[in-house]
């Protein structure tokens, strides 16, 4: 599970993350809503530990997020890119086996067959060989998506993953979403298509001038970036979070 | 009969077996040694730019921006004038003349190694942090294979260029096949046409082998950015990212 | 360590300093003669190269692999020791007696050398500005010339510049290479000196802080003038 506890980040000027406290349980899909610019995806790469913060403590299944050191977390926390950045020259079997092979310490054929399962899993089986170049938006996201289940990880961050793919492909998406579920992982999403989120999420939240602001609750009647809220309000409807899943921070 | 006023071997080989190489085979030799050598410590002096530490960056870079700045001759001066002063002793020319050569030529593979390192997307790195790669894997896995891939095509030009380049040790004594020639035309006047025709064709079918290997792995690695390959194009649109190369010959 | 005795002072001997200055105007002059030179024909390697008429376009293609797989010493000494053999006897006794034949034979040099990188830096510069815009100079009316000049110059040479300047740069420092036919530039003056006194090192520092001054002042200048980030060309991924 993911403790984030009173964390905080300035960038040019502004508190970015401003005394955010976030747990997210395994098993549960948070979705991150909200325009862009307000820090969404900074708060997932503090997480993941590719960005420092300024305050404030990060753990992940109890072990602390040291501010900076993704490394140190050894895929435990795994990140989907919004524009997946895979090894460009390797192929999708390889782009998997890698971080097996060199962090995990596992053999070549072990790695190998870890990927090819995972390949298969996803509905990628004959597309080990390819480059990323030679596969599509969603394949790719495929690829990525098995790079960080590679890794067994105990949380998964996804950064819009709707937004690099064709609209049509959000159904299959929310598909990835629900195996990730699944497998017990917590999950935190951002994403900035309302349906999307509302269609995978267990818990709805933004960031409101830095802070997070739960989505059940009243919507907050303040001047947000960009003017979306309104329109953000009016998408999420008749939206009701499970009843067996919905806990407050 | 088309008469050089030299043997053909003497433009080939020098005095070799009986002597000390020289000719073209002297320039090749020079050029590979250089140019390997220059490629290693092309990789100390680019990641040393790439550095977090201020005094290693502005050091090498300092050493790559100054051996640019000069022409290869004055660092041919530097070595030939500064080597018999540290070391006390005299060096074959041969020798001195590798090292400032290797020396010069590693400034210019450091920008080139640079330029591939920073073609790679900084996205697969972060990709490679966060599935908890080490430093040193990043570099031998992610890094430089892409690095060398996309700067493969500006290596072999390089290299042609280097070849041009060692025309100029018959200035310091070497006896390679510009010296050759210019001794042959020298020897018989009359045939001083032959003796520089000779010569220029040997630069010429190097460096032409040269460019053309360049050219062939640019169309290998970039399969639809060359005209002809256009004709056969696979569907889905797969240009591999190519940084924007500079001239390899250029500063700044 | 260094077993070694600085003396600047060989710097400001008359007959030296008198070497030096003569050397580095020498060398500031063939560069700019030079440079000009190939910029012309550059240029007309160019426009031949990206001709219509097949008997314009194949000799320049050839001259220019010709002249680009040769080293550029090769085509300074050739046009000092060759070119006058290969023209009738009266002009090359002509040549060989104008004094000032060495210097035009290594702007000559020089020049051919370059201008056939510049053809290729102008032709993948014009072909890029061309296809839509020539149509619709043609469509106003305008002739050849007046499409070439109005049109496809002004937006080509902008985008070329940075590449032309990296060029130009190179043309300073390959006037070094004219120690062969004893011009005596600034190398020439360093060798000299060195053979005079033995005092290698000064000289040597000095040839070596008036050619970075150079490179880098005109480097510098290029950057202000054209801002291109760090190490692209103008023309995309080709490589030269």
């Amino acid at each position: 599970m993911i403790n984030c506890q009173r964390v905080f980040k300035r960038l040019a000027g502004r508190n970015v993350l401003d005394g955010v406290d976030l747990q997210v349980t395994r098993g549960e899909t948070m979705v991150l809503c909200g325009p862009s610019g307000t820090g969404k995806t900074t708060l997932l790469r503090v997480i993941s530990g590719l960005e420092s913060i300024d305050a404030g403590r990060i753990s992940v299944d109890s072990l602390p997020v040291h501010s900076g050191s993704a490394r140190s977390l050894k895929g435990k926390v795994g990140m989907l890119f919004q524009h997946f950045n895979l090894f460009e020259h390797l192929n999708a079997l390889d782009n998997i086996a890698l971080a097996p092979r060199q962090v995990l310490g596992l053999n070549k054929a072990a790695a190998h067959r870890r990927a090819a399962g995972l390949l298969d899993d996803l509905g990628l089986g004959d597309k080990g060989g390819h480059l990323p170049a030679q596969l599509s938006g969603g394949e790719k996201q495929r690829v990525a998506l098995a790079r960080c289940l590679a890794m067994e990880p105990s949380v998964m961050l996804l950064d819009e993953p709707t937004s690099a793919l064709d609209p049509a492909r959000t159904s299959q998406v929310a598909a990835l979403v629900s195996r990730l579920k699944r497998d017990n992982v917590a999950t935190v999403i951002v994403s900035h298509d309302p349906q999307f989120g509302a269609q995978v999420a267990d818990r709805m939240m933004a960031l409101d001038q830095g802070r997070l602001v739960d989505l059940d609750d009243e919507l907050p009647c303040c001047d947000l970036v960009a003017g979306s809220w309104p329109r953000v309000a009016a998408a999420l409807g008749e939206w009701r979070p499970a009843p067996a899943l919905h806990a407050r921070a | 009969m088309f008469d050089r006023g030299m043997p053909l071997q003497l433009y080939l080989l020098g005095n070799f077996p009986e002597g000390l190489l020289g000719g073209l085979a002297l320039n090749v030799l020079v050029a590979l040694v250089a140019f390997s050598g220059s490629f290693c410590l092309g990789h100390g002096l680019a990641l040393g730019r790439l550095s977090r530490h201020r005094v290693l960056r502005l050091a090498c870079g300092a050493y790559v921006e100054l051996v640019r700045a000069v022409p290869l001759l004055i660092v041919l001066f530097w070595f030939f004038f500064l080597m018999p002063i540290l070391l006390q002793v005299a060096l074959p020319p041969l020798m001195t003349a590798l090292i400032a050569l290797t020396a010069y030529a590693s400034a210019y593979q450091a920008e080139f190694i640079r330029t591939g390192i920073r073609s790679v997307a900084p996205g697969e790195i972060e990709a490679a942090r966060s599935l908890g790669l080490s430093p040193l894997a990043t570099w031998l896995r992610v890094v430089l294979p892409q690095a060398h891939r996309h700067m493969l095509p500006t290596y072999a030009s390089y290299f042609t260029s280097l070849f041009k380049d060692t025309s100029v040790l018959y200035l310091v004594g070497l006896v390679d096949l510009m010296q050759t020639g210019l001794i042959a035309a020298e020897r018989a006047p009359g045939r001083m046409l032959e003796a520089y025709a000779t010569v220029g064709a040997l630069f010429f079918i190097v460096c032409w082998l040269g460019s053309r290997l360049a050219s062939a792995l640019e169309r290998w690695l970039s399969p639809n950015t060359h005209p002809a390959a256009r004709k056969a194009q696979r569907p889905h649109p797969s240009t591999p990212r190519r940084p924007s190369q500079e001239n390899p010959h250029a500063h700044a | 360590m260094l077993h070694y005795d600085f003396d600047w002072s060989i710097l400001l001997r008359p007959q030296f300093a008198e070497l030096l200055v003569d050397g580095t105007l020498r060398t500031l002059a063939l560069a700019a003669v030079a440079g000009a030179l190939s910029f012309v024909a550059g240029a007309l390697l160019a426009l031949a190269r990206t001709s219509p008429v097949a008997a314009l376009r194949w000799p320049a293609e050839l001259a220019v692999e010709v002249v680009r797989n040769v080293p550029a010493l090769f085509w300074v000494l050739f046009f000092y020791f060759v070119l006058p053999e290969l023209l009738p006897p009266a002009w090359g006794e002509r040549l060989h007696t104008w004094p000032d034949y060495v210097f035009a034979a290594a702007a000559m040099g020089l020049a051919l050398d370059n201008g056939a990188y510049l053809s290729d830096i102008m032709r993948n510069g014009m072909v890029k500005v061309s296809r839509g815009q020539r149509e619709a100079a043609a469509n106003c009316g305008m002739s050849v010339w007046q499409e070439s000049l109005c049109i496809l110059c002004p937006q080509s040479l902008r985008t070329m510049m940075p590449a032309i300047a990296n060029r130009m740069i190179h043309v300073f420092k390959n006037t070094s290479l004219c120690v062969a036919i004893s011009l005596p530039e600034l190398s020439w003056a360093t060798q000299q000196i060195e053979s005079i006194t033995f005092k290698g090192l000064e000289v040597t520092l000095l040839a070596t802080a008036v050619y970075a001054t150079g490179s880098l002042s005109l480097a510098w200048a290029l950057s202000r003038c054209f801002p291109a980030p760090g190490l692209t060309t103008p023309w995309g991924d080709r490589h030269v």
